[in-house]
């Protein structure tokens, strides 16, 4: 059952994936997710829309509470926002059920968490063949050590999650993202946990996979040198998109502007 | 892969489920084995005959097993001696018997039942065959032979009780089995009437030939057993022990398949509420929710097939001594044997399966509904400890059992053990749904004393069980089950049972009861050691031309062989001076006297149109027939039995009757003079309250023991639940327990707050447990009350529900205190920190 389906949806994503007119990998339009009820009414996103483009590496930045991570889980499916569209390779999310919506996510979308998120039981190399084996593939071993070599993990896939560093841990899961090799990959905060030199090695590993196999990358940071190795960061505060920066970007250019931000929360 | 995995990494939430399904799987094939293995043997005493000739059976005494009629001794005569007239045939032996029991040491040893005399005629020994170990067959009147375990020798004296009183013979010889065997003549006069006739067939007969040649002459009076058939000959006795037997079993069997499916959902259900990070990171990972249900389901399915497996293989195994222990507690006939077949075992294990996918199909719902993001959330705090169905369900069940509470105090005596067990259900049912707004005031008020107390013990204790409602409420639940149950099986049984004891006694006008003593009943040898009035039972028939047409469905049925009635010889006058309950509808009472007058209650005479006035054409148990005329109809349950007699009449019609007691005005105590005289005859004198409460002692002890083992089974079940739910909550406190730890709290400490906080949940469960029950069993003790109109005392009895909370205390501290130390063993700096869980 769940086999089949995973088929057909990734044959129709494939089709899509021909049109020639999509550029953006995740296109969101007047997004609005709100908590709460009457008084008590709450907006995480205030009616964002932005275009996360093919092959991009985008930084989302803001401050505590502006809606970086609502932003992020919105756009990968996790969450549903309460207006607006959310388009991922041209399917709109919100024509989706829970099981659909849950299959394009597997074939098409990949999520690193600041927080690691691996299965405890299972080991690493497990849990980077999940997704595969979720969608009823039988992963294999050679498609496997590429994803681990991918992300520098050669030697540690029998291990458990508890057996490894935490660099290595959010290795183990950038390699399970990638495993289905998604349309887009989203990083919320994925060097939030790690010290200095494991977070430069992480950064290193996206932008490579940007530079190297063209994946479109998400991320959620605070942090502006870790935004410094996007090509575009997206400023994010009370909800709205404020600011947008390209180019060269530099840690210091990044701060500065940040630090103009804060006063406004 | 997945599910594998998660089974071996998470193992203390599956032990509930797999022990509730393996203890089920055993109890299933260990009860299915006995149930196919229960079925009618051919009674040793007639096995080496190869075909029984049988009188007809009639069905009916309501509450009793089919009989069989016997034949008048002149149709057995005639019979037996056309039967062996048959070619091939080489005797055909009429199987007399009559009560005896041999007096040894001045008491009467073994405990014959009074539907399987053990007195017989010589001749019929052949029918077994029992042979003569020693000495020769009886041929004098005061010769016997016997059962040589009894270890009398030939020429030796034995004195036997009969039922005209005790005899001394001399042994004639010892047989190869039981009984006590006269000479044919001499056993005649003693016996009851003739319901079976045995053929010995020669070795070169044909079966089929002999059986047809049988048919011919016994026509439609009678049935030709061969073959396996023959168990048809079985003494009713065993049929019912059987019958009993098999309800008891039964009603364990279906307590614990539901049990277990309670069981097992309820430690899914809770399994599925700890593992919400884990389904919602799945659910992140690209999991659909039919593949979290799949995985609900093979984890289901997984604990099923171990559980089952090593179920059918211990059911299996106990089931040979579970037959014996069956035997000896009176739920199997002796000499019954558990017989091993594949099927029953099978069958087992099937249920077993569709048990654990019936258990885990709510879960794996709720797993399904698990969002993606809640892998991310950190819920300590229940936000929504009651759901809607817990509302509409906890009311609607509360509402149910306060309903049938006042239901109850309207029902009828049969109906007021029934309300009150489902009332109770529903009540208990209804608290356990409520229990997440009901627990938090009570906790509230168990714990105010804590807070106050020095130390952090305390007010940790109060502030977890105030936070964790739900934790709380699941845990203490199986404890409110378990003692609810208990207290209200326990109560219920030794109330109702009392207060019929009490009902019984006020009915009864005498100073003292004369009451059979290591036999089955009164010889009237002991009958003449007291003054009063006796009670001599015994079954007559009512022929089928006098049957009217307005009887009811089972008459029909034993047309053909008329309607046996349960009948009781008295003696008139003394009779009316000992019933206190006696209502007379028509006619006089004293008209009731001699041996031609005869008392009937109004549901036998609207069955067979007898009125008062009628002459009544019954026939007798010797299997002659008269007639009597009826003297008065009285009210149902207002005489023991459904016709009164005169006592010479009964005696004279069924010489091996023994009288069931004696009611005297005497109110000499047991220690008066001739006491040893009478253990001799088997008999001793009690008092009237005494007697009631020991009238029904044999069924009443039945009664308890199924009570035991339907509390031992819930209980057990229940007490299951309790630790896996503790077990499955402590070993996911991981992270709380270490933060105490470095917080600065000893292991002492932690574990300390770990056992009081189990304390606690057990004090919840408790003081729910005993509220419901309380409210069924004062409302069965109000209707009882008013019923027999005598005041009930309540009876709970406490050690049996003292020894349930005990052994649930035991488990629960055990299944908290353990995996909390084990948890504590990695030292405050040990690793739940990087963990998901």
């Amino acid at each position: 059952m769940a086999q089949r389906d995973g088929t057909t949806r990734r044959h129709d994503i494939a089709r899509r994936e021909e049109t020639p007119d999509l550029t953006a990998a995740v296109r969101l339009r007047e997004v609005v997710r709100a908590y709460g009820t009457g008084a008590r009414r709450v907006a995480a996103l205030d009616g964002v829309t932005v275009d996360f483009d093919r092959g991009s590496f985008t930084a989302v930045m803001g401050p505590s509470g502006s809606g970086k991570s609502t932003l992020l889980h919105c756009a990968a499916g996790l969450d549903r926002p309460t207006g607006g569209t959310v388009t991922i390779d041209g399917t709109d999310l919100g024509t989706l059920g829970e099981t659909a919506l849950t299959l394009l996510r597997r074939a098409r979308v990949g999520f690193v968490f600041q927080s690691y998120n691996l299965v405890p039981a299972l080991t690493a190399a497990q849990n980077v063949a999940l997704p595969l084996r979720l969608a009823g593939r039988r992963p294999d071993p050679a498609e496997l050590d590429a994803t681990l070599a991918e992300v520098g993990l050669a030697g540690p896939g029998r291990h458990r999650p508890d057996e490894l560093s935490g660099g290595e841990q959010q290795r183990v899961a950038i390699a399970r993202a990638l495993i289905s090799r998604p349309a887009v990959l989203f990083a919320d905060e994925p060097t939030g946990a790690l010290d200095t030199r494991t977070s430069r090695d992480i950064l290193r590993l996206l932008r490579t996979l940007v530079d190297q196999h063209r994946q479109t990358v998400v991320m959620v940071t605070h942090d502006p040198v870790a935004a410094a190795y996007a090509d575009r960061v997206v400023l994010l505060a009370d909800g709205r998109v404020v600011d947008e920066l390209g180019g060269e970007l530099a840690a210091e250019t990044i701060a500065a502007r940040m630090t103009r931000l804060e006063p406004a929360c | 892969m997945l599910s594998f995995a998660a089974l071996r990494a998470r193992w203390t939430g599956l032990l509930g489920p797999f022990i509730a399904l393996c203890l089920g799987v055993a109890l299933m094939s260990t009860t299915a084995l006995i149930l196919v293995s229960a079925q009618p043997r051919v009674p040793d005493r007639y096995a080496g005959a190869a075909v029984l000739v049988a009188a007809r059976t009639v069905d009916g005494i309501p509450g009793t097993f089919p009989e069989r009629r016997p034949w008048s001794p002149e149709r057995t005569a005639d019979l037996a001696g056309r039967l062996a007239a048959i070619d091939g045939v080489t005797a055909a032996v009429p199987d007399r018997s009559f009560y005896a029991q041999a007096v040894l040491d001045g008491r009467p040893v073994g405990e014959p039942a009074l539907g399987d005399p053990q007195g017989h005629g010589w001749s019929s020994a052949a029918l077994a065959p029992y042979r003569l170990v020693a000495g020769s067959a009886p041929v004098r009147p005061d010769e016997v032979v016997l059962d040589r375990s009894l270890g009398l020798d030939p020429g030796g004296q034995v004195t036997l009780l009969t039922a005209t009183g005790p005899a001394d013979y001399t042994v004639a010889g010892t047989v190869d089995g039981p009984g006590f065997y006269l000479d044919d003549p001499v056993a005649a006069p003693l016996a009851r009437g003739v319901r079976l006739i045995g053929l010995l067939v020669a070795d070169d007969a044909d079966p089929t030939a002999v059986r047809a040649a049988a048919e011919a002459v016994v026509g439609p009076d009678g049935t030709v057993l061969t073959g396996a058939d023959r168990a048809e000959a079985e003494p009713p006795r065993d049929t019912r022990t059987r019958w009993i037997g098999m309800q008891v079993l039964t009603a364990m069997t279906a307590l614990a398949g539901f049990v277990s499916i309670f069981v097992v959902a309820s430690t899914f259900a809770f399994g599925v509420a700890q593992r919400r990070r884990e389904f919602g990171l799945l659910r992140t990972v690209g999991a659909t929710p039919g593949q979290l249900r799949r995985l609900m389901y093979t984890e289901a399915l997984a604990v099923g097939a171990v559980g089952a497996t090593v179920g059918v293989v211990l059911g299996t195994a106990c089931a040979p001594a579970f037959g014996a222990l069956l035997v000896d507690a009176g739920f199997q006939p002796v000499g019954f044997r558990v017989r091993i077949e594949p099927w029953p075992p099978a069958a087992a294990y099937l249920v077993g399966l569709v048990v654990a996918l019936l258990g885990v199909w709510s879960a794996s719902r709720r797993a399904g509904r698990v969002r993606p993001l809640e892998a991310l959330r950190e819920a300590v705090l229940d936000r929504r400890p009651m759901t809607r169905s817990r509302w509409v369900g906890g009311i609607l069940a509360t509402a149910l059992g306060l309903l049938l509470t006042v239901l109850l105090a309207g029902a009828g005596p049969d109906d007021i053990v029934n309300y009150a067990l489902y009332a109770s259900m529903a009540l208990t049912g209804g608290l356990t749904l409520l229990a997440p707004v009901l627990v938090p005031p009570l906790t509230y008020a168990l714990t105010w004393p804590l807070e106050r107390l020095p130390g952090a013990t305390g007010m940790l204790v109060r502030r977890n069980a105030l936070t964790a409602v739900r934790r709380t409420a699941s845990t203490s639940a199986p404890m409110l089950l378990t003692v609810g149950f208990a207290v209200l099986i326990a109560g219920s049984v030794a109330t109702s049972t009392g207060a019929y004891a009490s009902r019984d006694a006020g009915a009864i006008r005498a100073g003292s009861v004369l009451v059979p003593a290591g036999t089955p009943g009164l010889s009237d040898a002991a009958v003449a050691t007291v003054p009063g009035t006796a009670l001599l039972p015994s079954t007559v028939y009512a022929d089928p031309s006098d049957a009217a047409t307005t009887g009811t469905a089972t008459a029909g049925t034993a047309t053909g062989a008329g309607v046996p009635i349960a009948a009781a010889g008295v003696d008139p006058a003394g009779f009316a001076q000992v019933n206190g309950r006696l209502s007379v509808l028509s006619g006089d009472f004293s008209a009731f006297r001699g041996p031609e007058t005869a008392v009937v209650t109004a549901g036998l005479a609207d069955q067979l149109g007898w009125a008062a006035g009628d002459g009544a054409t019954l026939g007798y148990p010797d299997g002659t027939g008269g007639q009597v005329r009826v003297a008065a109809v009285v009210a149902d349950g207002s005489i023991p039995a459904q016709l009164l007699l005169a006592r010479e009449l009964v005696r004279a019609h069924d010489p091996s009757a023994l009288t069931e007691a004696v009611f005297t005005a005497s109110t000499t105590g047991p220690d008066g003079d001739g006491v040893d005289h009478r253990a001799v005859l088997g008999a001793r004198l009690v008092g009237v309250p005494e007697y009631a409460a020991e009238r029904d002692a044999a069924e009443d002890r039945l009664v308890w023991l199924a009570t035991l083992i339907l509390i031992g089974v819930s209980a057990g079940y229940t007490a299951i639940a309790l630790a896996n739910t503790l077990l499955m909550a402590t070993a996911h406190r991981a992270r709380e327990l270490l933060v105490l730890l470095r917080s600065g709290a000893t292991v002492r400490q932690v574990l300390g707050t770990v056992a009081a906080e189990t304390g606690l949940v057990l004090a919840i469960g408790t003081a729910l447990g005993l509220l419901v029950p309380t409210v069924a069993l004062l409302a069965i003790r109000s209707a009882l009350s008013e019923q027999f109109a005598v005041p009930v005392e309540l009876v709970v009895p406490g050690s049996t529900i003292g020894l349930v909370v005990a052994g649930c205390a035991v488990l629960a501290l055990v299944a908290s205190v353990l995996p909390a130390r084990l948890i504590l063993r990695t030292g405050p700096g040990g690793g739940a920190g990087h963990r998901v869980e």
